[in-house]
């Protein structure tokens, strides 16, 4: 039994070196740059919305930003607009934006859809589907959940619930 | 990296598809290991199927208890099939005491059934890590290496490789294993490849000073998995001395 004791004994000095030897700073991905990943920083873009208005990326910042990729024919899309609509329209004052971005479609597809729906947020055009490239947007609907200071918190494929939304927003919206 | 398989017009995660593949095969092992060690193929399934249920059914109430201001007003979103609103951490604890009560109601010896279901478990594990490394999940510090992987903006420790690779180790050791010590020599071996595969780890949960929750829950279960191999070596050698002592007084 003593030989046992003495590897156990040597396993959490060893396994305790270890763990203090290997621990790194908190938020260690800020440094590698901007990537479309949870903690790291968002990539910035800049695209025309669908009002014909420039928007870029740097005038999102201080906002709790949901960055959705969508298009027309999408059909979680479709089921998800509502969503989106119904928590931006109840977290606008409070610092909350939805971007949602269109992929590779034109304004005459998109604005019978916008109106539909009822949507009042942002709707950015993606015509050559760079900005979504930019983002390693592989399927829609996609959905990226930026905090204050620009780093994604949080990144989600396929059509969300209001649940979830708010579970990722309101926790965001709290941290100043 | 491989995050996103298309067949035709569909697009499936490949993180998802690994986790299906993982489920089956690590089944499919267990019911071959079951049927090798006189059990009931049948509960290796069972067994599968009712963690994956309960860890399912209970992941989501813990997460609409931690939500209920959400919930009150779309109680119906409650069924709402969206993966991101579970609580997978809390699900799998029920699922794994749900599998206890299982084998508890089948009245079947749990040191036999731990020891079945250990390579499979093992199998499941390596396909997972396969699956965090075609998603890009899982991913591991910068370094510049001859075998490091470009992910996420740098040169990377290819650390979901190194937990596939380490996890399958696991499986050719437990097959020296005795009999009544394979659940618990596999369970001392992964937890010893995650103390040391997750040192290279980028993407993890920390403690406060920048220490990995993962390393140090995995350095407690390598030193309890140890304490009970000791203790259960002990008890054979105690056990074989009383028959070797039997047998020297009857002779």
């Amino acid at each position: 039994m003593r030989k046992w004791y003495a590897i156990i004994l040597l396993t959490a000095l060893l396994g305790g070196a270890w763990i203090y030897a290997t621990r790194i700073p908190l938020e260690p991905t800020l440094a590698a740059g901007a990537q479309p990943r949870a903690n790291f920083p968002a990539p910035a873009f800049a695209l025309t919305a669908l009002d014909g208005s420039p928007m870029s990326s740097d005038g999102l910042r201080g906002q709790v930003v949901l960055v959705n990729f969508w298009a027309t024919w999408c059909v979680p899309c479709r089921t998800e607009m509502p969503v989106l609509q119904s928590v931006y329209a109840e977290r606008r004052a409070e610092d909350f934006t939805v971007i949602a971005i269109n992929v590779a479609e034109d304004p005459d597809t998109i604005a019978p859809f916008v109106k539909e729906f009822n949507l009042t947020f942002p709707i950015l055009l993606d015509r050559d589907t760079a900005v979504a490239k930019t983002f390693n947007v592989n399927g829609i609907p996609a959905s990226f959940f930026i905090d204050r200071a620009g780093i994604i918190r949080a990144v989600y494929l396929g059509a969300m619930s209001r649940a979830y939304v708010e579970s990722q927003v309101a926790p965001l919206l709290e941290r100043r | 990296m491989l995050p996103v398989i298309r067949i035709g017009p569909a697009a499936m995660q490949s993180s998802a598809l690994a986790l299906i593949a993982a489920l089956w095969l690590g089944a499919f092992v267990a019911e071959r290991e079951f049927k090798r060690r006189g059990l009931h193929g049948d509960d290796a399934w069972n067994s599968v199927a009712i963690a994956i249920a309960v860890t399912l059914v209970t992941a989501r109430l813990v997460y609409v208890a931690q939500n209920l201001d959400t919930y009150a007003d779309a109680w119906i979103e409650i069924f709402a099939p969206v993966p991101g609103t579970l609580a997978l951490e809390f699900g799998a604890v029920f699922g794994i005491l749900a599998i206890l009560g299982y084998f508890q109601h089948r009245r079947l010896d749990f040191k036999r059934v731990a020891d079945a279901l250990a390579p499979g478990a093992l199998v499941a594990c390596a396909i997972i890590a396969i699956g965090q490394f075609l998603s890009g999940d899982a991913f591991g510090t910068p370094a510049e290496l001859p075998w490091s992987i470009v992910l996420w903006g740098a040169a990377r420790h290819p650390v979901q490789l190194y937990d596939a690779f380490a996890t399958l180790i696991g499986l050719a050791i437990i097959r020296r294993a005795r009999a009544g010590l394979i659940a618990l020599t596999a369970l001392a071996w992964y937890s010893a490849a995650r103390l040391f595969v997750d040192g290279f780890r980028a993407d993890a949960a920390f403690l406060p000073g920048g220490y990995r929750t993962s390393q140090v829950i995995a350095l407690a279960i390598l030193l309890i998995a140890l304490a009970l191999i000791a203790r259960k070596g002990e008890s054979n050698v105690q056990v074989n001395q009383i028959q070797t002592n039997d047998q020297r007084t009857s002779g």
